[in-house]
């Protein structure tokens, strides 16, 4: 008897994270543990807790100053990036301090942005916007110097105008390493959202999930963590998705290249 | 090149030189607690190297960093090196890996308190964990991408298994290798200081809080924490890409890379 | 911007040229006037380019052959305007050059690069019109005869990687052609194809030339290819280049692959090139 090839293809992906997640709830199943409470529960608790109180409360408000410091970075960093790339002795001279703020772990800032914008929305929005800044900046201008010269040669014999050439071939030019900058500034501003709420804030799911372990509350530290970790990796997915959609052309053209 | 390179230098010091002309002023402006005076700041900074407090912070920061780095290369760099040589090793770990590497190391960071306490041991647990991912798959990517016709010539003049790994896939694949090191110890700085920030302990991160919550008088040393926290992430970026550039300098692919990374 | 930007006494007011045909025939479409390019300075200075004179008339086809890192690519850059010569000039239509002229077109070598991957065909070909912002269907309309006319017809909604190389060239042609120019500047546009495309190629070339009306200058190192092509060679030296000698084609058009290769004439200008190029 032979099992056909596409249950055992399926079945190579799955067996390793269906075994860990079951293992995971027979070994918490009759936990004693006050750390580890049996899976069950979590699962039960998370549905009580964040269907819909906690995620209309804590989770909504967070994604929402997230969704603003990122954008705002993402249209900043990106405009920019442009302008360095044009006015290249002005790019020399900010890249040293750039390069510095890039290097210097956002967080060590969050002081520095309480005492400077309170500890309201105002504050986490900048300190998002901060931290995803960079990264998109530094990018955009990398990718847009990389432009092939002969693209830019192509540029020149249409003779077109700086805009022109930054909207027809520099920008599409240097798009897929803007979005490995963007991704970068995603995962830098999830943190920077959880850090802030932690760190300075009475709200938040950052904030929950502290509050919950400062008061041993362990399952609904629990329910937080879990929650944190499906939209932390639903968001990575959503532009994963979306950044194949949009590159689709350079995504294929480089399979096609390495192919031939 | 390596004039044009000299000729942006002073270029390179007007823009720090700008940077600091406007802390001056705004430093300067009477009735804010938010920014210090230059001035203060710098004076600040050289009461701090003199106090071994300082030295100690900055001590325990880079021993976190280095331990969790070590670590997770290890357990990266190997598990990546086993699914890049064996496909049902690679769809076996694709789901967990790809959950673990999305996962906001931050939001375990409250349970690892709680399970380890708030010493160095949760403190490298953490990171070691989060960049452990990184360079699995980074790791992966090299080993896949050694040409099949050099790694068929190996086989068929007879090179052994265990030779053709040492002599063949390890070295087509450390360029990969390094580009994964080398986000992992960034990531990893970054991390670090968030779990001093949050959970307390000691290192810089600590510092930094204690000193931001030590009200106005402190904050030309908060200021002067923080300037120390960049150059120490500056520092350690330059010693890791100097590294590899010597490690590396023989690949003809690095360059390559390099712009793709 | 005005592209014949007025000069001394090269200008010619191209306008009243071409409405007086009388006087036409008199401007060649381009002139390279003693041109020199030094690269570098003092004692890295490197000459790509000694001295270069020649013209082409209107209708001409005209190859520019030599040895393979003999500055022709430094040349043609030259001559559509896209770098200055250190001395000397090329003049369009009568008037020097010093942007690439609005009524002259560039194939590149390396069409992988020239394209841009993240356009279909019919838009990387409609990218002239678009910059020269005619509306939107008679774009579609104008891009969409070139595309047939280089045999491209089937292939618009496709991208430039999904073809093959033969294929992504043509594209690259087909756009430089989509806005109508005077002169078309090749800079070995068939080097990267194999054999049996690059025949397919030089006849399809040769047939748009006709169709499209436009004077072509093409860089080849192939002497097969510019003796097959050209109705005059202009023949450079090695590196830093000069010109060796300026050879007219005597062979009749239209030319046929099997039947033009196969005449005695093509074998004798064969020879005698190969003789020049390689002396």
């Amino acid at each position: 008897m032979t099992i056909p090839r596409r249950i055992l293809f399926v079945a190579s992906y799955l067996w390793l994270p269906v075994l860990l997640i079951t293992w995971w709830w027979i070994a918490s199943a009759s936990s004693t543990s006050t750390f580890f409470p049996p899976l069950s529960t979590i699962l039960s608790e998370t549905g009580r807790l964040w269907i819909f109180d906690h995620a209309v409360n804590d989770l909504v408000p967070s994604l929402f100053n997230l969704a603003i410091g990122y954008v705002l970075a993402v249209v900043v960093g990106i405009g920019l990036g442009s302008v360095l790339w044009r006015f290249r002795r002005a790019a020399v001279a900010a890249h040293p301090v750039v390069y510095f703020l890039y290097v210097l772990p956002a967080p060590a800032l969050l002081p520095v942005f309480m005492l400077a914008f309170g500890l309201g929305m105002t504050m986490k929005v900048a300190i998002v916007f901060l931290s995803c800044l960079w990264p998109v900046l530094l990018n955009t201008l990398d990718g847009m110097r990389a432009t092939d010269d002969i693209k830019l040669d192509v540029a020149k014999t249409l003779n077109l105008s700086v805009l022109q050439k930054l909207r027809i071939v520099v920008l599409p030019a240097a798009s897929p390493q803007i979005a490995a900058g963007m991704r970068t500034a995603l995962a830098f501003g999830i943190v920077l959202m959880v850090v802030s709420e932690m760190v300075a804030s009475t709200e938040g799911i950052g904030y929950f999930i502290l509050l919950s372990q400062q008061t041993f509350a362990v399952t609904n530290m629990w329910t937080g963590i879990l929650v944190l970790a499906i939209v932390g990796s639903l968001l990575n997915i959503l532009f994963v998705l979306g950044e194949r959609r949009v590159l689709k052309w350079h995504y294929q053209s480089t399979l096609m290249n390495n192919a031939r | 090149m390596l004039r044009r390179k000299f000729g942006d230098t002073p270029l390179k010091w007007t823009g720090v030189g700008i940077l600091l002309l406007i802390w001056l002023v705004f430093g300067a402006v009477p009735d804010q607690t938010s920014i210090p005076t230059l001035p203060a700041t710098i004076q600040a900074l050289f009461g701090e190297l003199g106090d071994p407090n300082y030295w100690g912070a900055i001590g325990d920061t880079l021993q976190t960093w280095f331990v969790s780095l070590v670590i997770g290369s290890v357990v990266g760099i190997t598990l990546g090196i086993l699914a890049g040589l064996n496909v049902w090793m690679e769809r076996s770990i694709a789901a967990p890996v790809e959950f673990f590497k999305t996962i906001p190391i931050i939001a375990v960071l409250p349970l690892g308190i709680l399970v380890l306490g708030t010493g160095p041991s949760m403190r490298m647990t953490l990171v070691a964990f989060a960049v452990t991912w990184p360079l699995l798959v980074q790791t992966l990517y090299g080993v896949r991408s050694i040409d099949p016709m050099i790694r068929d010539s190996a086989r068929s003049i007879g090179v052994g298994p265990v030779r053709t790994f040492f002599s063949v896939v390890l070295p087509s694949a450390s360029p990969f290798i390094a580009t994964g090191v080398r986000v992992a110890a960034a990531m990893a700085l970054v991390i670090t200081i968030v779990i001093e920030l949050v959970a307390g302990g000691s290192g810089l991160g600590v510092e930094i809080s204690n000193a931001a919550l030590s009200g106005g008088t402190a904050l030309p040393t908060m200021y002067a924490l923080i300037l120390t926290t960049g150059l120490v992430g500056m520092l350690l970026t330059g010693i890791i890409g100097a590294v590899e550039r010597r490690l590396l300098a023989w690949h003809t692919t690095y360059r390559s890379i390099e712009v793709a990374a | 911007m005005s592209l014949n930007q007025t000069r001394s006494e090269d200008t010619v007011d191209t306008n009243t040229e071409r409405e007086a045909p009388a006087a036409q025939a008199a401007v060649p479409v381009l002139q390279a006037r003693n041109i020199k390019k030094v690269y570098g300075k003092g004692s890295e200075a490197k000459t790509a380019v000694e001295d270069v004179s020649f013209e082409v008339a209107k209708g001409e086809f005209v190859c520019i052959v030599g040895p393979s890192g003999g500055g022709k690519t430094t040349l043609l850059r030259i001559l559509s305007g896209l770098m200055p010569a250190t001395e000397g000039e090329a003049l369009f239509e009568g008037a020097a050059v010093r942007s690439v002229p609005d009524r002259v077109s560039i194939v590149f070598q390396d069409y992988s690069r020239s394209l841009f991957p993240w356009l279909r065909v019919n838009k990387n070909v409609e990218l002239p019109l678009r910059v020269k912002k005619v509306p939107r269907v008679e774009r579609a309309k104008r891009a969409q005869e070139v595309i047939e006319a280089v045999g491209l017809a089937g292939s618009e909604r496709r991208y430039p990687w999904q073809l093959s190389g033969g294929m992504q060239q043509r594209v690259a042609i087909a756009r430089a052609l989509a806005h109508r120019p005077d002169l078309l500047l090749m800079d070995e546009p068939f080097a990267s194809v194999d054999a049996q495309t690059r025949f397919e190629l030089e006849d399809m070339i040769l047939r748009v030339r006709d169709e499209f009306d436009v004077t072509v200058v093409l860089i080849t190192h192939d002497i097969d290819e510019a003796v097959y092509l050209a109705d005059r060679i202009v023949v450079l030296s090695t590196s830093p280049s000069t010109v060796r000698e300026l050879v007219t084609v005597p062979l009749t058009n239209p030319r046929e692959q099997a039947a033009t290769r196969n005449d005695p004439e093509f074998a004798s200008l064969r020879t005698r090139l190969l003789g020049l190029v390689t002396r």
